[in-house]
Parts: structure tokens; C-alpha cells; sequence
């Protein structure tokens, strides 16, 4: 029975994987790029001739430019930030390291009109850290503008991702074995030689799937860049797809634009992970982590770096969902309970509680699918020679690279002329989910999982360990904190997301993210952040449950 | 005996059936957008009111915003699931109708509507609500604010206005046509471009555009008239004021209409006849808050914080539909010099 299992299962996964990414997003796009334009009949969606037109206007190429060139700041930002915080935990075990390096997802729950309203808190003219400086100086006017330019871009940028950073490097770096930074040492070299000449080669696949993940999350962003850039001085051609979708109904255009886009990040992308595959760290046996109140006692210079890094990067992860909980408990200057009495009143139009538990299940729902497909794409991808791997990646990244405006046209478009009340709406938004989440679920595991040790197979065959077993006391705890993370990222995606529900837009599938809007188009500011910090709480909590349950097995 | 048994078992499963009919039957399906049918809008409210009337059921579906519904129900068109669309404003109304959405029908209750909102003469639309785009300032943070739509370019007010982005939102599209109403196309440019540096940002859509200026980070936000009386309506502070600019302000009017091949034609012309009648109209300033078109109460007093116009501008929706494209391009390249 084991033996059947274990013969079928990796094949079974593949193909669904296979199933779920053909059929959930390759099918539904190919569909609608190789048709007509559905509101002008016998016209193709695919021009040649517009996308000539469009590159001819030099406007438009800034504005190309200008795409790539604020998400490759954001990506690098992001990684300058995250990496000392990869080396902290690493290095050092401090009260409070374990939810450091846990929560690190947690700016992605948040709608990202609701991260630009915590920001404009947080770093406004009039927020908190300017409100701070003027007291401080005793000055008159705010004396640090931190939004409303390209800095207020990557300012909003590197607050959702730079945790990222940290958390995929610091799980790689955890790994490399300490004999490479003895040998160094007693070589004579100094820790900076070290770094730069062993550690640093030794997680550059980690810092490569990093930039990858957040150079194309900051590609797609919205209204971080509208909003926090100042407005129109810095358009994006995510703006512009925007447009063409929603406004001008344009969607030749706007399908156009966002193959244009995808494919240029793509490329981009692949030059880049060429080179990470021919690395393969070998043995992991890292140094015994130091505890840092006792090196701070002993003055150690790093340890004080260190210290100072963790209070300004909490300062700045930490300070603006801080800014979110605060705005939800206070009313009219004063302290209030409202906002949270109200959503969870007892009243015949209450429709929170319908909203937190069809966020709670779509967001298991697909964070699991996204595992699975994800753990199918890992097969495939190790299965398929290597000379095509890099194609395969990029046709799985594809994915998050492309427009999700353009992509959801083209579903509903499918929806409508196929799938039309045979599937229900709530497996719909899981699968969505879960196809937009396991191009992440693959970054963050990847590495992990080329981690692994060669010679654990070889061990295993020679000491003939059954692979489930072998699977059950080795793998697995190797991959589990990894697979947990992954787990925790695609969940939070999908709590997190909004443009994919807004097409289905059902009351079966209206989730705590649509809540929020609600809220907020009807004036009720407080209660949308209130809503807010529910999600993440809630968040918080199922991923303790998660990981609770997960250590029980052990 | 087993007979009789029999036959009571059929007939609780004949009448369970019959009774459980009407609740899944859809009498009238209805196409808004998300914020008319949020637990605060006026959707509860109203559907449920016209479900009472005509004993019937309706389902509502609510996806998006506005322009996010409109390119729904073009793209349904040929099979439309919806029988009434509520919820097209005057600046989308030509791009409906070069799609050829509608089923006319005029609701004998359109008598009751001012003549100035009837825009539509072929009856395709029936308006429900208007409002006036304006800026809002805040009492308590700008002892001086701006007197009129030049004054608000003056370099006084440098960084202490946010707008929505034309591109992205109903009101910020409005704010461009209200520029082309009063400078025309030969200064609306100039306009902008006197503009810009009071513009501390330009927002992707009205919420974060006024939670900005409700967290105190501007004095100056581009909203609509009737805002402040929310503010007297639920928080009891006059602290919010609307500015009315002798230049003219500009409306915008809502719409809803049957959808051309619609299943439930005569529920739908109902429903049309329901919107002007008081248990919608007179839902409408509270919830949706914006003028009804035809009231029969008088507006609540929180409407006293809401300004007249002196003066109201328009643009035709047939010059809008020739015209926006090249705005909107113009006022890119103009405001990201």
C-alpha cells in the first residue's frame, strides 16, 4: 500500500499542478489573447501594429522605463534592508527571534489601500515620525518629507517586502556550514573577505530568488505607487493597464500592455536565475547561535550594529501596522471601542462575520491547493532536463508577472462562455488563489529544497530507509519551517487579495478585504482599519495553530 | 393505511416544494456597484422594500466599482444575466449607449423628475440620484480657504490638496471635465498646470483621496457636496465644510436602466417605477449621499451642511465620448512634467 503510495504520488501531484496551471490561467489567457476583442467583433485582441504604435511614443517608453526601473530599486532596497536582519537571525538568538522571523508576511494581509493610509499615518507630512521631529525640535512645519516622490515609492515598497528578504536569505544562510567561516578564519582573512568571498556566493540563490519574488510584486503594484509617488509625475504601465481596462474598456490595449510587461520582466528575470542553479551548498552544520543581551553586555561592536538595526527596521516594519491599530481605536480624538463594537454587533444586515468566514476558508482553502500545486511543480520541474528548466520557471512565474486586471477580463471572459454555473463560485476564488500564490510557494522552497544534502539520498539507499520514512524523519524536518512560511505566504496572499473576488463578486465570496472597501466608500475610516487589524490577527493566529499542530507531529 | 400514509408524504413534499419555489426562484436579478450595496448603502434598504412590494425576490449583484460593472455588462451582453443595471454616471452614459445596452422604457413616474435630469430623451436610462463634485476643507486646520476654482491655484496652498487621478476614478474624471466646462479646451491645460503644485498627491480612487484628508494629512480634498453632512449626521462637527465656486460646479447624475434582452422585462420596468418613488428616493440622502432625484420627504437637516450650487456646469455626454481619450492623454503628459 505504502510502496503504491509512494510510486504514485509524485506523479499525481505533477499532473495535477499541471491540470491547475493550464487549465486555470494558460487556457482562460491564450483563449482570450488569441480571440476577438469581445466588444469589437472580428478585430483581434493580439495588434502588432498598436504595440508599434504604443513603443514609437517616447512617453511611453519612460513610462516602461520607469516600471522596471521602481521595482528594481524597490527588489534591491529590500534585500540591502533584509540581509542584515538574514545575518541577525542567524547569528544571534535574542527574546522575540522566533516572531521576527515568523511574521514576516504579515504587511501582504493588508489590502494595499489600507498600507497606503497606515503609511500616510505613519511617515506623512502630518504622521507620526514628522508629528515626532517637530516636537522633538520644537519645529513649526513637518521636517522630513518621506512621501509624495520616487522615496515614498520605495518607502512603501521596501515596507512590504523587506521582511521578505529576510526571512527567504536568513533561511539559507542558517544553512551554510561552519567549517567554510572557520577555514576562513584561521586562513587570517577578515569577517569582510569572509563575507564577501564565502557566505555571500553561498546565499546568492537566495538573494536571487528574493529580488525575483519582489522585483515582480513591485512591478504590479498599484495604488503604492499612485498614491505614495506623488501622482502622476510617476506612472507606471500598471496605471496605464488600468486604464485601458477599466476605464476606456480598451482590453486589446491593456492585453497588449501586459503581455509587453510580463514579458520584459520575464526576461529580465531569467538572465538572473540563470546563473543561481549551478550553486549547491553542500553541508549545513551552521555555528551555535549567540545570545544577544550577553554580547551587548560584552560590548561587542556587532552586536550594538545588530541591536540598532533590529530597532529601526521595527521601527519601520512594525510602526505602521502600529499606526493601523491606533487609527482603529480612536474616534474624533478620543478612545473607542466603537469600531470593533460595531462590526461585531448583533444586527440584521452584519455582514462581517459572513466575510471572516469565507475569508477564513478561501484562505485555507487555497493556501493548501497552493501547496499541493506547488509541491506538483516541484516534481515537474525536477523531472524536466535541465536545459528546459529555465523555460519551465519562467512559464510558472508567468503567473505573478502578469496584469491581474487583464487576467481577470480574460477569466471572466472563459467564465462566461464555458464554465458559467457549473463550478462553485468559492472553488473558484480557492483555485484563483491558490494559482496566484504557488508562484510564490515555489520561490520561498526552492531554495530549501536545493539545499538538500546529495549524500542524504545516497545515505538513505544504503542504509535502505523505506522513501516515505526517509520522507517522514529527514525531509520533512529539514523542509518543514519552509514549507510552514510558504504555507503562511500563500494564505496571507489570499486573505490579502482583492481583484480576483471583485470579478466573481458574490455574496458566497465576499471576503473581510471587500469588508474594508466597504467600509471605506461609506465614509467609516475607523472601522475599516478595525477590520484590518482582525485580519491580521486572525492571520497571527491561524499560523500559530498551524505550526503548533505541525510540532505535535513531530 | 399505507395509502393514506403515502399520500401524506406526497403531498408535505408537494407543498415543501411549492413554498420552497418563491425563495429560489429569481424574480429580477439587478447589476449595481459595491458601495450602493454595502451594509451602510442604500441596497439593503431599498431592495428589500421592493421585495415587499412586489412579493417577489431579487438577487443583487454588486461587482466593483462603477466602471468595473459597466465593462461587465458589455461583456455579458450577448447573454445578459442581469435584468436592471443601477449605477452608470452621465460621464460613462455615451460609452452605454455606443454598446447598445439598453431596452427603453419610460416609467410614468419620470414626471416627478426635474426636467434638467431627464438627459436621456430615447428613454434608455431613467436617472436616480445627482450630485456636485467639490472641494471640502477643514475648518479647524485652514482659517482661509480657497474662494473659487482659480484661487485654489494660488501658491498659498501649495501641497495642501489631494485629488483623485481622472484615470482611475469617478470623481477625479469629473474634476477634468469640470476644468474643460469653466476654461475650456484652450486653458484647461494652463489650469492644471497652475494646479500641480498644490496637488500634494493624486489618489488611485475617492477613499484614499478623503481618508487622507480625515487623518489630517491635507486641508484640501476633492469630494462632493453632501460629505460634510455625513460628518454632522454621525459625528455631530461642522468641522467639514463643502466650497461652492462661483465659476459653476459640476454635476454628475446617476442612471439605471433594463438591459436589452433582459428575462424579467416586466419586474424590471417595476423596479424602474419602484426607483422613483419614496421608499427608494427617500433612502437615497442618507445612505448614498447624494440628492434624490425625485423626493417626497423633505431632505434630512444634516443636508443643511451641504451646499446649493449657485451656478451647476455640465458637459454633454455625446462631447465627453469624442473628447476623453485626448483629455485624458493631455492631462497625463501636462501633470507628470
Amino acid at each position: 500500500m505504502s510502496q503504491l503510495l509512494e510510486r504514485l504520488l509524485p506523479g499525481f501531484l505533477q499532473i495535477l499542478a499541471m491540470l491547475l496551471l493550464v487549465g486555470g490561467f494558460y487556457l482562460p489567457l491564450l483563449l482570450f489573447l488569441g480571440g476577438q476583442d469581445p466588444l469589437q467583433p472580428g478585430v483581434s485582441v493580439l495588434r502588432l501594429d498598436y504595440l508599434l504604435e504604443f513603443l514609437a511614443d517616447p512617453w511611453n517608453l519612460r513610462v516602461l522605463g520607469f516600471s522596471l526601473e521602481q521595482a528594481f530599486w524597490s527588489a534591491v532596497l529590500s534585500i540591502l534592508l533584509g540581509l542584515p536582519g538574514a545575518w541577525l537571525l542567524t547569528r544571534y538568538d535574542f527574546p522575540g527571534r522566533a516572531a521576527l522571523q515568523r511574521f514576516a508576511y504579515l504587511p501582504f494581509l493588508l489590502p494595499s489601500i489600507l498600507v497606503v493610509l497606515a503609511m500616510v499615518l505613519f511617515f506623512g507630512n502630518q504622521g507620526w515620525v514628522n508629528q515626532a521631529l517637530m516636537s522633538l525640535f520644537g519645529l513649526k512645519e513637518p521636517p522630513v518629507q518621506f512621501l509624495y516622490s520616487l522615496n515614498g515609492i520605495l518607502l512603501g515598497h521596501v515596507f512590504y517586502n523587506f521582511p521578505l528578504a529576510m526571512r527567504l536569505i536568513g533561511d539559507q544562510w542558517e544553512r551554510i556550514s561552519a567549517k567554510y567561516s572557520l577555514a576562513a578564519r584561521m586562513l587570517g582573512h577578515s569577517p569582510l573577505y569572509n563575507f564577501l568571498l564565502v557566505t555571500l556566493p553561498l546565499i546568492l540563490p537566495s538573494i536571487l530568488g528574493a529580488f525575483t519574488l519582489i522585483f515582480l510584486l513591485c512591478l504590479n503594484s498599484f495604488a503604492i505607487i499612485l498614491v505614495l509617488g506623488g501622482g502622476v509625475r510617476h506612472t507606471t504601465i500598471e496605471v496605464l493597464i488600468y486604464q485601458l481596462a477599466r476605464i476606456d474598456l480598451d482590453f486589446s490595449g491593456a492585453a497588449v500592455l501586459s503581455l509587453l510587461q510580463s514579458g520584459l520582466a520575464i526576461f529580465t528575470l531569467l538572465l538572473l536565475l540563470k546563473q543561481h542553479r549551478k550553486q549547491r551548498p553542500i553541508r549545513q552544520q551552521s555555528l551555535p547561535r549567540l545570545w544577544l543581551p550577553d554580547q551587548l553586555r560584552l560590548r561587542r561592536p556587532e552586536a550594538w550594529l545588530g541591536l540598532a538595526w533590529l530597532v529601526a527596521a521595527l521601527t519601520f516594519g512594525v510602526g505602521p501596522l502600529l499606526a493601523i491599530v491606533f487609527d482603529s481605536l480612536r474616534q474624533a480624538d478620543a478612545f473607542t471601542w466603537d469600531a470593533y463594537q460595531v462590526l461585531f454587533a448583533e444586527r440584521e444586515n452584519n455582514r462581517f462575520f459572513s466575510a471572516l468566514w469565507n475569508s477564513f476558508r478561501i484562505g485555507l482553502t487555497s493556501a493548501l491547493l497552493a501547496s499541493l500545486l506547488g509541491a506538483g511543480l516541484l516534481i515537474w520541474l525536477e523531472r524536466v532536463p535541465l536545459r528546459l528548466r529555465a523555460g519551465l520557471e519562467g512559464l510558472i512565474l508567468l503567473p505573478m508577472a502578469f496584469s491581474t486586471v487583464v487576467f481577470g477580463v480574460a477569466w471572466f471572459h472563459l467564465n462566461q462562455s464555458w464554465l458559467a454555473g457549473s463550478v462553485s463560485l468559492f472553488w473558484i476564488a480557492a483555485a484563483l488563489h491558490a494559482i496566484l500564490g504557488c508562484p510564490y510557494w515555489l520561490r520561498l522552497v526552492l531554495p530549501t529544497w536545493r539545499a538538500i544534502p546529495a549524500q542524504w539520498h545516497t545515505e538513505s539507499k544504503i542504509l535502505c530507509i523505506p522513501r516515505l520514512r526517509f520522507w517522514r524523519i529527514v525531509l520533512w524536518p529539514w523542509l518543514r519551517p519552509t514549507l510552514l512560511l510558504a504555507f503562511g505566504f500563500a494564505f496571507a496572499l489570499s486573505l490579502g487579495e482583492l481583484n480576483s473576488i471583485l470579478m466573481i463578486a458574490d455574496e458566497t465570496v465576499r471576503t473581510l478585504p471587500l469588508e474594508i472597501y466597504s467600509a471605506l466608500s461609506g465614509y467609516r475610516f475607523h472601522q475599516a482599519s478595525a477590520v484590518g487589524v482582525i485580519l491580521l490577527a486572525m492571520s497571527v493566529g491561524l499560523f500559530l495553530l498551524v505550526e503548533r499542530t505541525a510540532l505535535l507531529r513531530e | 393505511m399505507l395509502k393514506q400514509k403515502l399520500s401524506r408524504w406526497l403531498a408535505g413534499i408537494l407543498l415543501s416544494t411549492t413554498l420552497a419555489l418563491p425563495a429560489f426562484a429569481q424574480d429580477l436579478v439587478v447589476y449595481t456597484y459595491d458601495s450602493f450595496n454595502t451594509e451602510w448603502g442604500p441596497g439593503p434598504v431599498v431592495f428589500k422594500a421592493f421585495e415587499e412590494q412586489c412579493s417577489c425576490k431579487v438577487q443583487v449583484i454588486a461587482p466593483g466599482d462603477s466602471g468595473s460593472l459597466l465593462s461587465r455588462t458589455i461583456l455579458e451582453k450577448a447573454n445578459p444575466k442581469a435584468d436592471v443595471l443601477l449605477g452608470v454616471n452621465d460621464s460613462e452614459l455615451a460609452k452605454s449607449f455606443k454598446h447598445d445596452l439598453w431596452e427603453p422604457y419610460r416609467s410614468p413616474n419620470l414626471d416627478r423628475v426635474p426636467e434638467e435630469l431627464r438627459l436621456d430623451s430615447e428613454y434608455r436610462v431613467t436617472p436616480f440620484d445627482y450630485g456636485y463634485i467639490a472641494f471640502i476643507y477643514d475648518s479647524e486646520r485652514l482659517s482661509s480657504p480657497p474662494t473659487s476654482l482659480a484661487d485654489l491655484s494660488d501658491p498659498r496652498f501649495a501641497g495642501k490638496v489631494v485629488i483623485q487621478s481622472p484615470k482611475t476614478s469617478s470623481p477625479g474624471l469629473s474634476m477634468l471635465h469640470w476644468t474643460v466646462a469653466v476654461y475650456g479646451e484652450e486653458g484647461y491645460l494652463e489650469y492644471w498646470d497652475r494646479l500641480r503644485p498644490n496637488l500634494l498627491t493624486i489618489t488611485d480612487g475617492w477613499s484614499s483621496a478623503y481618508g487622507m484628508f480625515t487623518k489630517g494629512e491635507v486641508p484640501i480634498v476633492l469630494s462632493y457636496v453632501t460629505s460634510p453632512a455625513y460628518h454632522v449626521e454621525y459625528e455631530q462637527t461642522e468641522r467639514y465644510k463643502a466650497l461652492d465656486f462661483p465659476e459653476g460646479m459640476f454635476r454628475q447624475v446617476e442612471f439605471a436602466g433594463i438591459l436589452k434582452g433582459a428575462k424579467n422585462q416586466q419586474r424590471a420596468r417595476e423596479f424602474i417605477d419602484f426607483m422613483l418613488t419614496s421608499g427608494f428616493q427617500d433612502v437615497i440622502p442618507l445612505t448614498n449621499w447624494m440628492y434624490p432625484v425625485a423626493p417626497e420627504k423633505a431632505l434630512p437637516d444634516s443636508y443643511q451642511a451641504a451646499v446649493r450650487p449657485a451656478k451647476t456646469l455640465t458637459l454633454s455626454p455625446e462631447e465627453i465620448e469624442e473628447n476623453n481619450e485626448r483629455w485624458l492623454r493631455s492631462w497625463s503628459r501636462t501633470m507628470a512634467q
